[in-house]
C-alpha cells in the first residue's frame, strides 16, 4: 500500500482516499463475502469498514500498518452485519443431508455444501481467522496483528474452527444412520 | 474420514470460489458519504479541569450579558429593542430523574472519584446513576423503547469483576482486581464469557490508559444476562438481553482508575454510533474538586 497516499488521506485528501479504496475495496468485498456468505452483507459490510476507515484514518500512527488496520476494521464490520442477521433473522433449523459421497465427482458438490453448513455454524471471530490465513495466505502470527489477538488465541481458533469443518465433511461421509425397532 | 490435509485443500478450494469484485456502486456511494463523514482526529489540546470548565462559562455568561447589557445602552440610544441574551449553562446530573436529558452541558459530581463533564443533543436519556455507576442513553431509531437504546454511554469505578459473569451474585474474581489500570484491562481476559481484544494505549482528555473491546458472549450464559463488575459501593453493571458489544477505557485520571464505556446493542445504527463517538469526544475528566 502507497503510505503516501495513506499519509495524504489522513489529512483529509478525499482523491487520495478514493484510490486507497479503489485499490484496497476489491480485497476487502472478497474477504468480507467469504466471512459472511451472503453478498448483501458482505457489501454492506465493506461499505462500512471503508466509511469507518475514512473517518479513523487520522488515529492510525503507522500508515505502513494500514493494510493490516483496514482488515481489522472490516472484520468488525463483518461482525456487526453478522449480529444484524442473526438479531433479524427466523430462526431456522437446517435438517441434514442424507445424500451419501458419490463417487463420480459429485461429491464436490456435497463437500460445499456440507462446508458451507459447517462454516455457517462458526462464529465470525473464527471465520475471520480462516478466511485470512486460507483465503489471503496469511501466517498465523500476521493474521493475529491484523485482529488484535494473541498469536495463540489465533491459533486455537484456526483448529477449532477447522475441527469444525473436518466434522462437516466427515459427516456427509457417514452413511445415513439406520432406524432400529425397538 | 478426512484427513487434516484433505480438509486444508477442500477449504482452500472452496475459498477461491466466490466474487471478489466490489461493485462499483458500492464504492461511489462510500465516496459520497465523504462529506458527510467528519475524520476523527486524535485529540490534541490540554484538558480543560471542571473548575476550569465552569468558571470559563460563568465568564463566557458574563461577556454575554455586558455585551447584551452594552447592546441595550447602544441600542437605547437608537431607541430600538434589545435581542435576547445568550443562556449558558452547566446542569447537574446527578439530581436528574431517569428519562429524558434536554440537550446541553452536564457535570457529574460526587457518584465517581472525579467530576465529569460532557454534553448532549437532544435525544439521550438518563439511565443510571448509582454510587459509582453512570451511565446515559440514546433512544434508537429502531426501538420504541427508550430505555433499551441501541448504544450507551457509561462512567464506573471497578471495584472487581464477577469471576463467573453468568453466575447471579456469583464469586468474584481471587485473588481481586490489583489497583492500577494495566491490572484491570488483564483481568478482563481471565474471564470466561468474554472475547477481549488486545489494550491498545490510548488518551481520553489527555488523560492515559488502555483501550479494549470486550464481547459478551451472553450465548454462554443460560439466562441471557451477565454481571460484570461491582463497584465499591456494590453497584454491578449487568449486560443482559442481547449481546452486548462494549468498548472499554481504562484511564488513569489523576491517580484514580476510571472506565468509560461504549456500549451496543446488535440493533444499534451507524447513526447510533456516530452520535455515541459525539458524546464521547465532549468528555471532559478532572480529579474531584478541581
Amino acid at each position: 500500500m502507497d503510505t503516501d497516499l495513506v499519509t495524504r488521506a489522513q489529512r483529509g485528501d478525499e482523491e487520495a482516499f478514493a484510490s486507497l479504496a479503489v485499490a484496497a475495496g476489491d480485497r476487502l468485498h472478497a474477504v468480507a463475502h467469504r466471512i459472511l456468505r451472503d453478498t448483501d452483507l458482505a457489501e454492506d459490510a465493506t461499505q462500512q469498514a471503508l466509511l469507518t476507515i475514512w473517518r479513523d484514518l487520522p488515529q492510525l500512527r503507522d500508515p505502513a500498518r494500514f493494510d493490516a488496520w483496514s482488515y481489522r476494521l472490516l472484520v468488525r464490520a463483518c461482525y456487526a452485519q453478522g449480529r444484524r442477521e442473526r438479531h433479524w433473522a427466523p430462526h431456522l433449523r437446517l435438517l441434514p443431508s442424507i445424500e451419501p459421497m458419490q463417487a463420480d465427482g459429485s461429491g464436490m458438490v456435497i463437500d460445499r455444501d456440507q462446508l458451507e453448513r459447517g462454516f455457517r455454524r462458526l462464529s465470525i471471530d473464527h471465520r475471520a481467522v480462516v478466511v485470512l490465513h486460507h483465503y489471503l495466505d496469511w501466517p498465523l502470527d500476521r493474521v493475529a496483528d491484523a485482529l488484535g489477538i494473541p498469536a495463540g488465541t489465533a491459533r486455537s481458533r484456526l483448529h477449532h474452527a477447522m475441527r469444525g469443518l473436518r466434522a462437516a465433511l466427515d459427516a456427509d461421509a457417514r452413511p445415513p444412520a439406520r432406524k432400529v425397532a425397538q | 474420514m478426512s484427513s487434516d490435509l484433505d480438509t486444508t485443500r477442500i477449504v482452500r478450494s472452496w475459498l477461491e470460489e466466490g466474487v471478489t469484485k466490489l461493485p462499483d456502486r458500492v464504492l461511489d456511494a462510500v465516496l459520497d458519504e465523504l462529506v458527510a463523514t467528519p475524520q476523527v482526529r486524535p485529540r490534541l489540546r490540554p484538558p480543560m479541569p471542571i473548575g476550569l470548565l465552569i468558571a470559563a462559562t460563568i465568564l463566557l455568561a458574563v461577556l454575554g450579558g455586558a455585551i447584551t447589557l452594552g447592546a441595550r445602552i447602544g441600542d437605547a440610544s437608537r431607541n430600538s429593542t434589545p435581542g435576547p441574551s445568550p443562556t449558558l449553562s452547566v446542569r447537574a446530573f446527578m439530581p436528574l430523574p431517569s428519562g429524558p436529558m434536554e440537550a446541553g452541558s452536564y457535570v457529574v459530581d460526587g457518584a465517581l472519584p472525579v467530576d465529569i463533564a460532557f454534553e448532549v443533543p437532544d435525544g439521550w436519556f438518563k439511565a443510571r446513576s448509582d454510587p459509582g455507576l453512570v451511565a446515559i442513553k440514546l433512544r434508537s431509531a429502531e426501538t420504541a423503547d427508550p430505555p433499551d437504546g441501541g448504544v450507551q454511554l457509561g462512567f464506573s469505578v471497578v471495584d472487581n469483576l464477577f469471576a463467573d459473569p453468568c453466575l447471579p451474585e456469583g464469586p468474584m474474581l481471587e485473588p481481586p482486581v490489583g489497583p492500577s489500570v494495566e491490572d484491570l484491562a488483564e483481568a478482563f481476559a481471565t474471564v470466561p464469557a468474554y472475547q477481549v481484544s488486545v489494550p491498545t494505549p490510548v488518551s481520553v482528555d489527555g488523560h492515559v490508559g488502555l483501550r479494549l473491546d470486550l464481547d459478551v458472549l451472553l450465548y454462554m450464559c443460560p439466562p441471557s444476562e451477565a454481571e460484570l463488575w461491582r463497584t465499591p459501593a456494590g453497584s454491578i453493571r449487568v449486560a443482559g438481553g442481547e449481546e452486548e458489544l462494549l468498548t472499554v477505557w481504562i484511564l488513569d485520571v489523576d491517580g484514580e482508575r476510571i472506565v468509560i464505556t461504549e456500549g451496543s446493542l446488535p440493533w444499534r445504527t451507524e447513526d447510533d454510533m456516530e452520535a455515541l463517538h459525539a458524546v464521547f469526544e465532549t468528555i471532559e475528566l478532572s480529579a474531584e474538586g478541581d
